[in-house]
């Protein structure tokens, strides 16, 4: 019942108002509600019995009437009726207009000019009709690639399409969420090409059900203008390599590629398989327009490191875009066995328990030449009655060596096994080691670190010692040796328990029972132990252990046949048998460089970045003793980059102890390789090297083809209408809802005025005199 | 009378004519750390003998009282000039006797334990040092010098190997066991009898730490003073006792070199030796 204009003729302003309703806030309250059902029960009951007196019918039930009249009122009172007068206004509807900034809008469309401009020009030729959309609805605008941004209002000239992918139904849903007032409809501009998973499925033709199960709950249609369309489309791109997050050396290393080809295109092309600029492998693949076709390459990587790779299809002429045309990959290459060749004079405990010990690890290949008859050795036997072998030099020196990742040579006079051409071996093994980067074990004994011309001088200069000319080379002490001060903290002598001093543990284990002499460390040589009080020529003290990085490989020199005293005599006094598996572990990680004994690493936390954009990176450096240092001259130099670039990195600059940072601007696309160098006091510490790769974003050059199906597809699933540029607007579908909103109320109490109270005291009087008139007390 | 009584007349002639070896031997200390004088070699590096320091010693094991444990005094010494002589290893001629007790034994992580008479239990602390030696990387030859399963020397050991590894039992080695292909491919086993064609053998995880023989393989290596050997090797006379070296050789080179012969780069070599020996 509206109130209002009966309220405005009895004077009560109601302007403003559009609505008025009666409401009785007392039912709210049950107390009220109680009071008010009381009131009229015992009203009931006493009207009836408080006139029962009465002879006069027409008497009686006119004051029982008024009676009731009464406690009616006063039980209304009590639920305090009011009348509620309220403003109402109706909801605008909001539309949302997404334009696609991806950067495949920068291509071309149909008719020049690119499918960005094409979606301007429709904006602007439209003008009428998104004019009148903002007088009709809150109009909201928006750009969108892989995240959603509003502009401030239409676009009034061309933005920058620099997106580097393209998520339709995030676009769609956030415009669903973005703002309070009911969604009458989208408008996407778009060229359709989703890179995400919706793009993938609509591929494999099952983007339907995607986009109707995405959309079975938006509340609005999503009307779709498609730009980019028309003109013949060339494009081959290389849609993805799949490939592990690993290679193993000496094992093949496969990646799976998928090519598609668009348009008019030869009937084949090559997919080549790349390092740097050298072609690894190439597959000519048969191309099938439209459809994407696999083809798998492998290589079999022959080092260890981390490497860029690529894979590529050469451009066609009058491609829709180049970019597409390869992937590139970082690659760590780790060797899945450790493979190492172990040479030995002849049989004995040193050799069979460092034997046991590398047997035990799974991840070493162990092949082993021992040497178990000397020529003058007679086993009075026929050949077919000993199991005794040629010792295969030349073939594994000059075929085998480099498959190994490290050489033991143990009490081994190599020149008496390797008549002739021995020289030429040890000229293999200088390059195994200086340059391909292997590792050289060292071991004594009485037929090991002859002085006297006796060692080749090429192998000599290897070694981390020099050997000493007196003779005998082998003396028999027994002695505890020592951990020098680099040995203290050098990665190889972890031998304790974790963070015990390895002085400690050597003080503990058994006496070795002698030693090898030498002259002393060789430059550039570590002493990890040393004779407790033997000195070597040049007054230092007499290394047991040496190490030394050698070119790009590293050497390690024991000198000593008794280290196994430390497994077996250490177990039967008592002692731990660990330190003597842990100094041979930790020595073989050493020599094989792990990455976690690296005395320099350089890291950048991108590995990827677009052309023209600067990244930093960071050098650590730690001394020879494994400390960081600021002391170092840090270097870094450009290994490899593409043709034409000219990357120039900036000085490595400290930034605290044992840290540089440099940045780098990468300025065309292409893989990059750069190395990190340290030298402490003339000599090197080491190398790092790191990869880095410059490349829009690929995801969205991946399939830069317009995909105007994926756009009918969201208009159909969701109740509106895909158009071209040159489509009829009107067409366009949107809601309009129902919905009002309450901007105002008033209240007016009816219960709490004089007129009702007079009304009420009146009743209750009349009642009283006539009560008292008839009779009745 | 029983077998261990039945000693034939050139065997006591022979045990006699050690006894002042043994003797010599009971009565000196056994050696400390190898200082041990140079084994000459024949041909050497630079002339036509030259001193090598010593890199294997052959220690054998004391046990109990009297010189029981010691039935050849000469056996180590013949078989390291054998050794010298045939292949790469400076072996000392020089045995070194150690009981388990001894705290040097486990310098010498091979050990030969022989004897003919039944023995009494070796104390508990011996047996746990000797089982700790096995673990911890020690060879134990165990030489039955009687040649007699089930009595004498034999029965003692089983008892002991018993409270060695208690619930564990000595398993015969396989014909493609290392030990038969680590420098001699041998086919058959002998000593001075050849009463068990085979060795037995107990594994510490997969190295075969304990190599038990039943013909008295000490017998066959044993020379008196004057050189000639001490016991006829029967039933294969000479040819046998060269089967006995054989065998000792290898099992000081599968001792030291574990299974290195089982490295894949000697299986066609091994596999075309053995069909040669076969024509």
């Amino acid at each position: 019942m509206n109130f209002i204009g009966l309220l405005s003729r009895l004077g009560v302003d109601t302007r403003g108002f559009d609505r008025s309703t009666l409401i009785f806030p007392g039912l709210e309250s049950r107390l009220a509600l109680a009071l008010a059902a009381l009131l009229l029960v015992l009203a009931l009951v006493w009207a009836r019995s408080s006139v029962s007196d009465l002879s006069s019918r027409p008497r009686r039930f006119f004051l029982i009437g008024l009676q009731i009249f009464a406690a009616v009122l006063l039980a209304g009172l009590a639920l305090r009726p009011t009348i509620q007068l309220a403003s109402v206004a109706r909801v605008t509807d909001r539309v949302a207009i997404m334009i696609d900034s991806s950067s495949s809008m920068t291509l071309p469309a149909a008719g020049g000019g690119n499918r960005d401009a094409e979606a301007f020009k429709f904006i602007e030729r439209n003008h009428e009709f998104f004019d009148q959309l903002e007088r009709d609805y809150l109009v909201s605008w928006f750009t969108f690639d892989r995240d959603l941004r509003e502009l401030p209002g239409r676009p009034t000239a061309e933005w920058k399409s620099e997106g580097r992918g393209t998520d339709l139904m995030a676009a769609v849903s956030g415009a669903g969420a973005a703002g309070t007032a009911p969604l009458a409809g989208v408008i996407v501009i778009s060229d359709g090409a989703d890179t995400t998973r919706l793009g993938e499925r609509f591929r494999a033709g099952k983007g339907g059900e995607a986009v109707k199960a995405l959309l079975a709950d938006f509340p609005a249609p999503v009307n779709t203008v498609f730009c980019g369309g028309g003109g013949e489309i060339r494009d081959l791109a290389i849609v993805s390599a799949s490939h592990d997050d690993y290679g193993f050396v000496h094992n093949p290393f496969e990646a799976l590629v998928r090519v598609r080809s668009e348009g008019n295109l030869a009937a084949q092309t090559p997919v080549i398989f790349k390092q740097g600029d050298r072609a690894l492998a190439t597959k000519t693949i048969a191309l099938d327009g439209g459809r994407e076709v696999e083809a798998t390459l492998s290589f079999t990587p022959r080092q260890v490191g981390e490497f860029m790779f690529s894979v590529e299809v050469p451009p066609v002429p009058g491609e829709l875009t180049t970019a597409n045309n390869v992937v590139r990959f970082p690659l760590k290459v780790l060797r899945d066995k450790v493979r190492i060749l172990y040479l030995c004079g002849n049989p004995s405990w040193d050799e069979r328990f460092l034997r046991q010990t590398l047997k035990k690890d799974p991840a070493v290949d162990l092949v082993s030449f021992y040497i178990l008859r000397e020529h003058w050795d007679d086993y009075r036997a026929r050949q077919e009655e000993v199991s005794l072998i040629p010792f295969p030099t030349d073939e594994l020196f000059t075929e085998e060596l480099d498959s190994f990742d490290m050489v033991i040579w143990q009490n081994f006079r190599g020149a008496m096994y390797m008549p002739g051409a021995y020289p030429q071996y040890m000229q293999l093994l200088n390059k195994y080691v200086r340059e391909r980067g292997g590792a050289l074990l060292m071991i004594g004994g009485h037929r090991a670190f002859f002085g006297q011309g006796m060692m080749d001088p090429i192998l000599v200069d290897l070694l981390p010692i020099v050997p000493d000319d007196r003779i005998p080379n082998y003396l028999e002490s027994e002695f505890k040796p020592v951990a020098t001060e680099a040995g203290l903290r050098h990665p190889v002598m972890a031998i304790g328990e974790a963070g015990e001093n390895p002085a400690d543990v050597l003080g503990r284990e058994p006496a070795l029972l002698g030693f090898n002499r030498v002259k002393g460390l060789a430059p550039g040589a570590i002493g990890l132990v040393a004779h407790p009080f033997e000195r070597s020529a040049d007054g230092g003290p007499l290394p047991i252990v040496a190490v030394r990085e050698v070119g790009a490989g590293r050497v390690a020199a024991v000198m000593t046949d008794s280290l196994w005293v430390w497994s077996m005599a250490a177990a039967g006094a008592g002692v731990s048998a660990k330190p003597y598996q842990r100094f041979w572990e930790n020595t073989v990680r050493w020599l094989l460089q792990d990455p976690e004994m690296r005395l320099i690493t350089f890291s950048s936390e991108q590995g990827r970045v677009s052309p023209g954009e600067a990244v930093s990176a960071t050098i650590e450096v730690l001394d020879d003793t494994y400390h960081p240092t600021d002391r170092a001259t840090v270097k870094v130099e450009v290994l490899e980059q593409p043709t034409g670039a000219a990357l120039t990195p900036t000085e490595p600059e400290p930034f605290g102890v044992g840290k540089y940072r440099v940045t780098l601007k990468p300025s065309l696309p292409g893989g990059y390789r750069l190395r990190a160098t340290a030298t402490l006091n003339g000599r090197e510490l080491g190398h790092d090297d790191l990869l880095l790769e410059a490349a829009e974003e690929s995801a969205e050059w991946r399939d830069v083809l317009p995909r105007p199906e994926i756009l009918a597809e969201i208009s159909k699933a969701s109740g509106g209408v895909a158009i071209a540029p040159g489509g009829d607007l009107k067409s366009l579908s949107f809601r309009r809802s129902a919905l009002e909103q309450v901007t105002g109320t008033r209240d007016l109490p009816l219960w709490d005025n004089a007129v009702v109270f007079a009304l009420v005291f009146m009743i209750l009087t009349l009642t009283w005199f006539l009560r008292r008139k008839w009779g009745l007390r | 009378m029983s077998d261990e009584k039945k000693l034939d007349r050139r065997r006591a002639a022979s045990l006699l004519a050690s006894l002042p070896l043994a003797l010599g031997a009971a009565v000196g200390q056994a050696q400390t750390t190898p200082v041990a004088p140079p084994v000459f070699r024949r041909g050497g590096m630079f002339a036509p003998e030259v001193p090598e320091r010593p890199s294997f010693f052959f220690a054998q094991m004391i046990y109990g009282e009297g010189l029981s444990w010691n039935p050849y005094p000469t056996a180590g010494r013949t078989l390291m000039e054998v050794l010298v002589d045939r292949t790469s290893i400076a072996a000392s001629p020089d045995r070194v006797d150690l009981r388990p007790s001894d705290p040097k034994l486990f310098y010498y992580p091979f050990l030969y334990w022989t004897g003919t008479r039944e023995f009494a239990p070796l104390p508990q602390t011996d047996l746990e040092r000797l089982r700790l030696y096995l673990e911890s990387g020690g060879t134990l030859l165990v030489d039955d010098a009687l040649s007699t399963p089930g009595v004498g020397f034999d029965k003692a050991f089983q008892r002991e190997f018993g409270r060695l590894f208690p619930g564990k039992a000595l398993e015969r080695l396989p014909q493609d066991h290392t030990v038969f292909l680590s420098y001699y491919l041998i086919d058959r086993i002998g000593g001075r009898t050849a009463n068990r064609p085979y060795l037995s053998g107990y594994n510490v995880g997969e190295r075969t730490a304990l190599i038990y023989s039943g013909n008295d393989l000490g017998g066959a290596w044993a020379r008196d003073r004057n050189g000639r050997w001490v016991n006829p090797t029967d039933p294969g006379g000479e040819l046998q006792r060269e089967q006995a070296f054989r065998l000792g050789i290898n099992i000081v080179l599968y001792a030291t070199c574990l299974d290195y012969k089982k490295d894949l780069i000697h299986t066609p070599f091994i596999s075309e030796r053995r069909r040669g020996k076969k024509k």
